[in-house]
């Protein structure tokens, strides 16, 4: 318990500190939020434009993909939000500053996600949270109370595959030191899940089902909605995905800290 | 001359430290076509057209424009921040080249790396994994005469843009801002045919179409007509002209209210 407090007590400080770092830009942060926005609603601008000429993706309707669309955005937010600074990990190898973060008296993993945090990454999770009451509405969706509650556990288990796939990416630093590239390949690769599973191959969909389970990012929760919250061997594992790709993550995160030895300055 | 060529190898070298970088450019822009390719197939869904475009036609316009997106991408705006916030500009001001010169001379070199690590593959991915049967014929001449347009035009918005760096200090937001307008109002995403008649409106009077989708609608239509062709290419010659023009005279304006630290 004296633990927790510790912790606690320490993310308090860790957060006070960053926002005041944050507040020295303001119009960067206005800026950057607007253009995170920006990039929130094109995603769905865009589906407006394909479906002006279209009835149906496969045989999803418009407001179907657009609630997809909008689980897309809620799930991908969290790690959006604490995640950011994965990004600067290579920075941190390269310039031999990670040694900062071996020697404090905290979980390495725990100091340096809760260092920073992005919170213009909220404006996407408001705009999916809108978009999904809106297109919720328009399919007059009706939901019992079991299937909103494992509802949000697809949403929670979708959060952590995408934060622990996020944090892998980060992780290949430790062997190939510059992850940018890395990061931009898990970026680019959860663009797979802002289309529906259905229009891949049936060998594509298999490997982002259980292999690497982006279909959970998006897809399954919407799939889940559609029909009508039956449950399925399929939605009912992803808690599990979750607790694997976590456990493999912290495996590797540790793994890859001893494999560290600074640079030697 | 020998100067601008040096620029324009800084700008090619510059790219090739890493290693990594060409790899993994290389698998994300295949990964990205691929989900086009279903994307659009699932669109289609057995049509022959949609919005009077074949399949072939919109997977050459895909293709190409995901090539042509990869070509741009220079990182002028980050170039001319990071330039500005190291102080390392003080440089290129005493220097006896022009800055908009050497920015677009850098641009055309990290182009040229960019021709071979996103363009080309991309392009072979599409011809023969993906089957797209490309239009070869006269329409080659208009796409690469408008392609050279579109390159200038380009350089000449992110000059623009990279210049908002002096101002705000930051470059990210306005960078992210800027590739979503254009992604939309270019039609990269989907081809303008898609688009309703009053946004269509809109975008024919703004000049982000002349950078993506002049020449790839030439590319995917060899039966526009010659007149189309050449108001085409005069729309662009405009725009280059009134961008020019803008961007000479932020230029003079930005390196006017340039404080220093004296560092």
């Amino acid at each position: 318990m004296r633990k927790i407090d510790y912790y606690i007590r320490i993310y308090k400080l860790l957060s006070g500190q960053y926002l005041k770092i944050k507040m020295q830009y303001k119009a960067d942060t206005f800026i950057s939020t607007f253009a995170m926005a920006l990039v929130g609603i094109s995603g769905i601008f865009i589906y407006y434009i394909i479906f002006n000429s279209i009835n149906d993706l496969a045989n999803l309707s418009y407001y179907e993909v657009m609630l997809m669309y909008s689980l897309y955005l809620i799930i991908t937010s969290p790690a959006n939000i604490l995640l950011s600074n994965m990004w600067n990990l290579k920075n941190h190898l390269l310039e031999g500053t990670f040694v900062k973060y071996l020697l404090r008296p905290v979980n390495t993993l725990f100091y340096f996600v809760f260092e920073t945090f992005d919170i213009r990454g909220i404006v996407n999770m408001i705009i999916g949270i809108i978009c999904f009451v809106y297109s919720a509405l328009q399919l007059q969706l009706t939901l019992n109370a079991a299937s909103v509650i494992f509802l949000l556990i697809m949403i929670i288990s979708g959060s952590v595959i995408t934060g622990n796939l996020t944090i892998l990416g980060a992780t290949t630093g430790f062997w190939i030191m510059n992850s940018h590239f890395v990061n931009m390949f898990v970026s680019k690769l959860l663009d797979f899940t802002k289309y529906p599973l259905s229009i891949y191959t049936i060998a594509l969909r298999i490997f982002f089902t259980f292999i690497l389970p982006i279909g959970y990012v998006a897809f399954y929760p919407a799939d889940f909605i559609f029909n009508g919250g039956e449950f399925n061997i399929v939605y009912v594992i992803s808690p599990a995905l979750a607790v694997l790709f976590t456990v493999i993550m912290l495996k590797l995160w540790n793994f890859g800290i001893k494999r560290y030895s600074g640079t030697g300055s | 001359m020998k100067g601008y060529l040096s620029y324009i190898k800084n700008g090619f070298m510059d790219n090739t430290v890493h290693k990594m970088h060409v790899f993994v450019a290389i698998v994300t822009n295949i990964l990205y076509m691929i989900i086009v390719y279903f994307l659009w197939k699932a669109i289609y869904n057995g049509r022959d057209y949609v919005s009077s475009m074949s399949f072939n036609q919109i997977m050459i316009y895909m293709s190409a424009s995901t090539a042509l997106v990869g070509l741009f991408q220079t990182y002028t705006e980050n170039f001319i921040s990071c330039r500005l916030i190291y102080g390392s500009i003080i440089m290129d001001m005493i220097k006896p080249i022009d800055f908009q010169m050497h920015v677009f001379c850098r641009g055309i070199g990290t182009m040229i790396f960019n021709f071979f690590c996103v363009t080309l593959p991309v392009l072979l991915f599409s011809a023969f994994v993906l089957d797209v049967k490309f239009i070869v014929g006269f329409n080659i001449f208009y796409f690469i005469v408008s392609l050279i347009n579109a390159v200038i035009l380009c350089s000449i918005l992110d000059f623009i843009v990279g210049l908002t760096s002096f101002y705000t200090e930051s470059i990210w937001g306005i960078t992210v801002i800027k590739d979503v307008l254009i992604s939309v109002l270019a039609s990269i995403y989907v081809p303008l045919e898609f688009y309703p008649q009053n946004i269509k409106m809109v975008i024919d009077i703004l000049p982000f179409k002349a950078i993506y989708y002049t020449p790839l609608k030439f590319l995917t239509d060899n039966e526009v007509g010659f007149r189309y062709e050449l108001i085409q290419i005069a729309v662009q010659l405009f725009w280059i002209g009134g961008l020019t023009v803008l961007s000479r005279i932020a230029f003079k304006h930005a390196f006017r209210n340039i404080v220093y630290n004296g560092g």
